[in-house]
C-alpha cells in the first residue's frame, strides 16, 4: 500500500505528542513501557499516597520472569517466546531463540527499525512508515517471500522426493487422455437416457459415500487420504482432473452436511437453537453455492469464433446503441470514435447516441462526427427505457449495445456476429466487460494486475461456464442482440433494475439461445471509488432479488433444467448478505455469550469440516485460480456484504423498491482519504471481533480453562474474521488516484518524426487518452516541449499525429498529442483503443493462484488495514491536540 | 538464379539508392549478387562505394567493341559484383540503336552470368518507357517499378502500368520517399492502391530520411549510418521480402 504521510506525522513530531500525552496521562516522558501500559488502565495516585498497583507490579514482575525462565539479558520478544515455549535444558543450544532473533532483525530492517531491542521503537514502526523511506508497495510479496524461504527446504525436499518418484514411473500421456475423455464424452452425451443414468448412479454413490458412518478419527484419516489425492491430482491437466475434484470436494462436502445435518442440532436452549439454525441455515447457503457453482463452472465451453459467410452481401444490417445519461462528453468521444471504426459494411452500420441527458453538447459533437442523435421526450425505466425508445425509430436487423463508456475493438462485429448467423435460434451474443483503470480494490489495495479483479471471475469463467448450458445472459453492454426476437418479448426488460439479465431470461425462456465469446472485445472505466462500487453492487443485488421474486427462474416456462439452475446461482449469489454477516459475528455467539451454537466435540467438527474446506478450496483454485485467487471472493464479500443485506431483503419482499443508480466514472481523487461513511459497519464489526477475542482469551486463560479446543477454533474464527474485515478498511482507505487518464500498456511499432527530417523507428509502450510512451531504439535527449511527429500504424495504413515531448529519459520518451481536431481524435482511438489486439493481452499478466501465498498476501493485506486505520487515529488524535493546544489558556 | 529489374517512370525516385542498398543486403545474407546498370546516369558505382565515375562500362565495350559486356566489372568490400553503365555522353544514341538492333542484347548478356542457384541479379534500369528499361523489363523474373508518392509521377505510372504489366513476369510497385506528416503523400497512396490494386502495390513503404543523403555524403550506407532510422528498416524489410520472394522459387 502506497501510504503518504504528511509531515506533521513524521518521528520529529511524535517527541512532541509523546510530551503532551506524557502530560496527560501522568508519565515520566522517558518511562519504560509498562508504566505507560500500568497508567493506560490505572490513574496516577494522588500525592502524598503510595502507587499501590505500581509496587505490586514491580513485585510481580521479576517472580514472573523467573517462572518463565527469562534470562538475565532477555530481549521484548523473549516474553513471548518463552509465554509459549520451554526454555532448553542447559547446555543444549536454543535454536527456537536464535530463529526468532534472526527473524526479527529482518523485520527490523524491513519496517526500519533501528532500536530492536526496544519494544517501543517497534510499536511506533509498525504503524508509522519510517521516515523518508520510500514506500515499499510490494510489501505482501516480501512477506510472502520470506515466509516462502522459511518453508522452502522442506518444501524443495518434498518436491525432490516427488520428482524422483515422478522419474520412477513410466510416463502418462495426460494430454492425449484428456483428449480422448473430451471426445468421448461427447459420444456419450449423445446416447439418450446417459445423462439421467449416469446423474443416477453418481447420486447413489455420493449418497452411499456421503452417508456411511465413521468415527472422528476414522473420518481424519479419509480426509488425510482425500486431500493427498487431490493435491496429486490437482497438477494433471486437462478437465478430467477438474471433474475429479469437484467429485472428491462434493463428497466431503456431503459428508460434511450429512454429519452437520444428523449430529449437530441438539441444543440446549432456545437461544442456543436460535443461533445454531441461523448458522445452519448460513451454512446451507454456501453449500448450496458451492454446488451451484460447480455445475457452472465445472466445464467452460470456451466457444469458437464462427466465420462469418464469405460473401459479405449476406452480413446483415446492425445498429449501434450508445445510451448516456449523465457522463461527461469526454467519455463519450472515446467510444463514438471507435465504434465509427467497427469494420463492418459502411452502407449497414449505423450508430446512435442515445442521450437521456438531452445535453446540446451531445448533439452537437453527434452531429459533427456523423452518427444519429436520438433523445426522448419522457425519461421513464432509465437505461431500459432509452434503448426501447430507441428501438422504436430504427430498424438494423441486429442491435450491438455499448455502454457510453466501453471502447470496442474494430474487430467487435466480425468476431461475434458469426455465432449470430451460424444459430438462428441465436438471439444475444455477449462478450466480457473490461476495465483498464484498477477498480476501488485494485487501487486501493494496489493489486491491480497482480491480483485478478473481481469481475474477472464471472467474465473470465462464470459466463463461459453458463454458455455450456445455453444461460449465458446479458450483461448490459459490449452485446449483439437480434432484434426480431427482443422486439418479441416487449423490448427490454423494464420490471428490474437489473434490466439485462431479466432481458435474456425472457430471451431464454422464448426458446431463444445466446452465446459468450471470452474474448475481450471492448474496455472501459472501473467505478471509482469504493462508494460507487458499493452502489453499482446494491443496484445489481437488488435487481436479481427483484429477479427472483417477479420472475423467478426455478418456475415458469421455457427454460431448461440447467438453465434454471444457472440463473437461480446468478441470483441467489446476491444473497450473500446475510450469511456472510452471520459468519462475521458469529463466533461472538460463544465467546461472550457462551452458546454452544454446534453440537460435537472439536476434534469431531474438525473432522468433518477440514475436508470440505480443504477440498472445496483445493477445487475451486484449480477450478476458478486465474479468474480468483484462493480467499479473495472472502475479502470481496466481507467488503460489500453489510451493504447488500438491506437491498436484497427489501427487494426481495418488495420487489417494487429501489430504482436505478448511473455509476459515475472516469475522475480524479486528488488525495487520500477515508471515507468514514463506507468504512463505519466494518469498524463496528472489527468492534465486536476485538472485543470477543479479548473476551476469548480471557475464557482461554482465567474463565474456561476445560474448554480449551472450543475457545481455540472460535479464536481462528474470531482473527479470521478480523483479517478479512482489515482488508476491508484497506479498501475504504481511498489511495491517491493519479492520473485522470489511465495508461494502457500496447507494445506496436510507431515512427517519430523529427523537425530535422529524421525519421526514427521505435515502438510503443504505453497510451492515454491524451499521450503515449515511446520506447527509443537509442537514448536521444529532447527538450521538453519539443514539437515532434508520432506515426502509429493501423493495418497498412498509418497515422501521423502532431505532439510535443513531456519527457525525455534515455530511451524513454512521453509525448503529448497537439492540435487534435476531431478527425486527428478518431484516428487515434482506431489505433490505439480499437485496434483489434488491444486487450488480447490483458488477462495474461496475473500470477497463478497458490492458495497458501493468497492467505498470506490476504493476512498481510488485513494487517494493514489496521496499521493504515490507527495510524489514521492517531493523526486524528494528533490534529486535535493541536486544535486543544492553539488555544488561549 | 533470380533477375530482379528496378525501374521507375518518372525521375529522382530514388531507384538507384534502392537497388544499390538491395545489393549489399543481399551480399550480407551470403547471396552471390551482380548489379548490372543500365542507365546512363552512371551512379550507381558511388552508391556501392566508388569514388568516382567509371569510365569505362557495358556501355562503352558494347559501342566500342573493345572487351566483352563485363570487362570493365568491380567487386565492392561487401562482395557485390557491379558493371557500370560507362560514361559515354556522345555514344548514347549509338547504344539505343544498338539495343533497337538487338532486342535480345541484354539477355544475351545475362546468359554469361553463371550464379549459384540462390544467386540474384539486380538490373537498375533506365527510365520506362525507353529501350533499356524495355529489356530488363522483358528479362527479369521481377519487375519493382520504384515510384513517388507525387500526383504527377504516380500519373504517369498508372499510365504505363498495363504496358508494364505486359512485358514483365511479375510486377511490383514500391512507393519510396514517404513523408507521413504530409497528408497529401497519404492521398496518393491511397490513390495508387485503388488504381493499381493492392496485388501489385507493395505493403512496403520506404520513408524518406535526411540520414539517407547525409550518409551518402559521408561515404556510407545509410542502413550503417543511421541504422535506427525508418528508412533503415524500410529497406531491410524489403531486402528480407526479396530473399523470401526468391527462396520461395520466385512466386509472388
Amino acid at each position: 500500500m502506497a501510504v503518504s504521510y504528511s509531515s506533521s506525522a513524521r518521528y520529529g513530531s511524535a517527541a512532541t505528542m509523546r510530551g503532551v500525552l506524557a502530560d496527560m496521562m501522568g508519565v515520566a516522558e522517558r518511562a519504560p513501557l509498562r508504566t505507560w501500559l500500568l497508567r493506560l488502565f490505572f490513574r496516577p495516585p494522588a500525592t502524598g499516597r503510595p502507587d499501590v498497583v505500581g509496587v505490586w507490579l514491580a513485585m510481580l514482575l521479576p517472580r514472573l520472569k523467573e517462572a518463565l525462565g527469562l534470562p538475565a539479558d532477555h530481549a521484548w520478544f523473549d516474553w513471548p517466546l518463552r509465554i509459549f515455549f520451554h526454555a532448553p535444558a542447559p547446555g543444549r543450544p536454543d535454536r527456537l531463540r536464535n530463529g526468532l532473533i534472526q527473524f526479527t532483525f529482518r523485520l527490523a530492517q524491513d519496517l526500519g527499525v533501528v532500536e530492536v531491542y526496544r519494544i517501543n521503537a517497534w510499536l511506533w514502526r509498525i504503524f508509522i512508515r519510517a521516515p523518508d523511506t520510500e514506500p515499499k508497495p510490494e510489501f505482501a510479496d516480501r512477506v510472502a517471500d520470506r515466509i516462502g524461504r522459511f518453508a522452502g527446504p522442506p518444501l524443495r525436499a518434498s518436491g525432490k522426493a516427488y520428482r524422483w518418484v515422478d522419474g520412477k514411473l513410466p510416463d502418462v500421456p495426460w494430454e492425449r487422455w484428456g483428449a480422448k475423455v473430451e471426445q468421448g464424452s461427447n459420444v456419450l452425451d449423445r446416447l439418450r437416457w446417459n445423462a439421467p443414468i449416469m446423474g443416477l448412479l453418481g447420486l447413489a454413490i455420493l449418497v452411499l459415500v456421503g452417508t456411511a458412518p465413521l468415527t472422528a478419527n476414522a473420518q481424519m484419516t479419509f480426509f488425510g487420504i482425500t486431500v493427498v489425492a487431490a493435491l496429486f491430482v490437482r497438477n494433471l491437466p486437462g478437465r478430467l482432473p477438474v471433474i475429479t475434484l469437484i467429485a472428491l470436494s462434493m463428497t466431503a462436502t456431503f459428508r460434511y452436511v450429512w454429519w452437520r445435518s444428523t449430529q449437530t442440532l441438539e441444543f440446549r436452549s432456545v437461544s442456543e437453537a436460535m443461533v445454531g439454525f441461523g448458522l445452519y441455515a448460513a451454512e446451507a447457503y454456501t453449500w448450496l453455492i458451492l454446488l451451484l457453482g460447480y455445475m457452472q463452472t465445472c466445464w467452460p465451453l470456451k466457444r469458437p469464433v464462427a466465420r462469418l459467410p464469405e460473401n459479405i452481401d449476406l452480413w446483415p444490417s446492425v445498429d449501434i446503441f450508445i445510451p448516456t445519461y449523465n457522463e461527461a462528453i469526454s467519455v463519450v468521444r472515446p467510444t463514438v470514435f471507435a465504434a465509427q471504426g467497427i469494420d463492418w459494411p459502411a452502407d449497414r452500420l449505423r450508430i446512435y447516441l442515445l442521450d437521456d441527458g438531452g445535453r446540446p453538447e451531445f448533439r452537437e459533437f453527434a452531429e459533427a462526427a456523423g452518427i444519429t442523435y436520438i433523445q426522448r421526450e419522457k425519461h421513464n425505466h432509465a437505461k431500459a427505457g432509452n434503448i426501447n425508445h430507441a428501438l422504436g425509430i430504427t430498424r438494423g436487423e441486429y442491435i450491438a449495445i455499448f455502454d457510453c463508456d466501453h471502447i470496442p475493438t474494430r474487430s467487435f462485429l466480425q468476431m461475434t456476429m458469426g455465432s449470430m448467423l451460424a444459430d438462428p435460434k441465436c438471439a444475444l451474443v455477449q462478450t466480457p466487460h473490461h476495465f483498464f483503470s484498477p477498480d476501488p480494490f485494485e487501487r486501493n489495495l494496489d493489486t491491480y494486475r497482480k491480483v485478478p479483479s473481481e469481475s474477472s471471475l464471472f467474465y473470465g469463467l462464470v459466463q463461459d461456464g453458463n454458455d455450456l448450458w445455453n444461460a449465458a445472459f446479458f450483461c448490459g453492454s459490449c452485446a449483439v442482440i437480434k432484434r426480431a426476437p427482443l422486439e418479441e418479448i416487449g423490448g427490454v426488460a423494464v420490471e428490474t433494475v437489473t434490466e439485462d439479465a431479466h432481458t435474456s431470461l425472457k430471451l431464454h425462456r422464448r426458446g431463444y439461445n445466446s452465446a459468450y465469446l471470452a474474448t475481450i472485445q471492448a474496455a472501459g472505466l472501473a467505478t471509482e471509488t469504493l462508494a460507487g462500487h458499493i452502489r453499482q453492487r446494491i443496484r445489481w443485488a437488488r435487481g436479481m432479488a427483484q429477479i427472483f421474486r417477479i420472475d423467478n427462474p426455478l418456475t415458469g416456462k421455457g427454460l431448461s433444467l440447467f438453465q434454471r439452475f444457472c440463473y437461480s446461482n446468478a441470483m441467489l449469489h446476491f444473497f450473500y448478505g446475510i450469511p456472510r454477516m452471520i459468519f462475521l459475528i458469529m463466533p461472538i455467539a460463544y465467546l461472550l455469550f457462551q452458546l454452544y451454537f454446534i453440537y460435537a466435540s472439536a476434534w469431531a467438527l474438525a473432522a468433518f469440516v477440514l475436508p470440505h474446506i480443504a477440498l472445496a478450496n483445493v477445487a475451486n483454485s484449480r477450478v476458478q485460480g486465474k479468474y480468483r485467487h484462493s480467499f479473495w471472493a472472502e475479502v470481496y464479500e466481507s467488503v460489500l456484504a453489510w451493504y447488500v443485506v438491506v437491498p436484497t431483503t427489501l427487494a426481495f419482499f418488495n420487489p417494487k423498491y429501489g430504482q436505478f443508480d448511473v455509476t459515475s466514472k472516469g475522475g480524479q481523487i486528488d488525495d487520500g482519504y477515508r471515507d468514514w461513511s463506507v468504512s463505519k459497519p466494518y469498524l463496528f464489526l472489527v468492534l465486536i471481533n476485538a472485543t470477543a477475542f479479548g473476551v476469548g482469551l480471557l475464557r482461554l486463560f482465567y474463565l474456561n480453562p476445560d474448554d480449551t479446543s472450543t475457545i481455540i477454533i472460535n479464536l481462528l474464527w474470531t482473527a479470521y474474521n478480523m483479517v478479512m474485515l482489515g482488508a476491508a478498511i484497506a479498501v475504504s482507505r481511498e489511495a491517491r488516484q493519479i492520473r485522470a487518464t489511465h495508461r494502457n500498456p500496447m507494445h506496436v511499432g510507431a515512427m517519430l518524426v523529427l523537425r530535422d527530417g529524421r525519421i526514427i523507428a521505435c515502438h510503443t509502450k504505453d497510451y492515454s487518452a491524451g499521450g503515449l510512451a515511446l520506447a527509443l531504439p537509442d537514448a536521444i535527449e529532447f527538450e521538453t516541449g519539443l514539437p515532434v511527429g508520432v506515426v502509429l500504424n493501423l493495418g497498412e495504413e498509418q497515422f501521423y499525429f502532431e505532439a510535443s515531448v513531456t519527457r525525455s529519459a534515455g530511451k524513454h520518451l512521453g509525448v503529448r498529442f497537439d492540435n487534435m481536431s476531431m478527425e486527428k481524435e478518431r484516428q487515434l482511438v482506431q489505433c490505439t483503443f480499437g485496434r483489434a489486439d488491444a486487450w488480447l493481452q490483458a488477462d495474461i499478466s496475473h500470477k497463478a493462484d497458490l492458495p497458501l501465498r493468497s492467505l498470506v498476501e490476504v493476512i498481510v493485506m488485513g494487517y494493514e488495514g489496521y496499521a493504515i486505520l490507527i495510524s489514521e487515529l492517531m493523526r486524528a488524535a494528533w490534529a486535535l491536540l493541536a486544535i486543544d493546544r492553539s488555544r488561549p489558556l | 538464379m533470380k533477375t530482379i529489374a528496378l525501374v521507375s517512370v518518372a525521375g529522382g525516385t530514388g531507384k538507384t539508392t534502392i537497388t544499390a542498398s538491395l545489393a549489399v543486403l543481399l551480399a550480407r545474407h551470403r547471396r552471390e549478387v551482380v548489379v548490372i546498370e543500365m542507365d546512363e546516369q552512371n551512379m550507381l558505382g558511388t552508391w556501392l562505394g566508388l569514388q568516382a565515375f567509371p569510365d569505362s562500362g557495358l556501355a562503352t565495350h558494347a559501342i566500342n567493341r573493345d572487351g566483352a559486356w563485363h570487362a570493365g566489372t568491380f567487386r565492392n568490400n561487401e562482395g557485390v559484383l557491379f558493371v557500370p553503365f560507362g560514361t559515354i555522353p556522345e555514344a548514347l544514341l549509338s547504344f539505343d540503336q544498338l539495343l533497337a538492333a538487338n532486342t535480345h542484347w541484354l539477355a544475351e548478356c545475362l546468359n554469361d552470368i553463371s550464379l549459384p542457384q540462390d544467386g540474384i541479379v539486380l538490373i537498375d534500369a533506365a527510365r520506362f518507357p525507353g529501350e533499356k528499361a524495355m529489356q530488363a523489363v522483358r528479362c527479369a523474373d521481377l519487375v519493382i517499378c520504384v515510384a513517388r508518392p507525387d500526383p504527377a509521377g504516380c500519373a504517369a505510372l498508372a499510365r504505363q502500368i498495363g504496358v508494364l504489366q505486359q512485358h514483365s513476369k511479375a510486377l511490383k510497385v514500391l512507393v519510396n520517399c514517404v513523408y507521413p506528416a504530409r497528408q497529401l503523400h497519404h492521398d496518393v497512396i491511397a490513390m495508387l492502391k485503388a488504381r493499381i490494386g493492392r496485388d501489385i502495390l507493395l505493403p512496403i513503404r520506404i520513408h524518406l530520411d535526411e540520414e539517407v543523403p547525409r550518409a551518402y555524403a559521408r561515404g556510407s550506407y545509410f542502413f550503417d549510418y543511421a541504422p535506427h532510422s525508418q528508412t533503415s528498416h524500410d529497406i531491410q524489410g524489403l531486402a528480407n521480402w526479396l530473399e523470401a520472394w526468391t527462396a520461395d522459387g520466385g512466386r509472388v
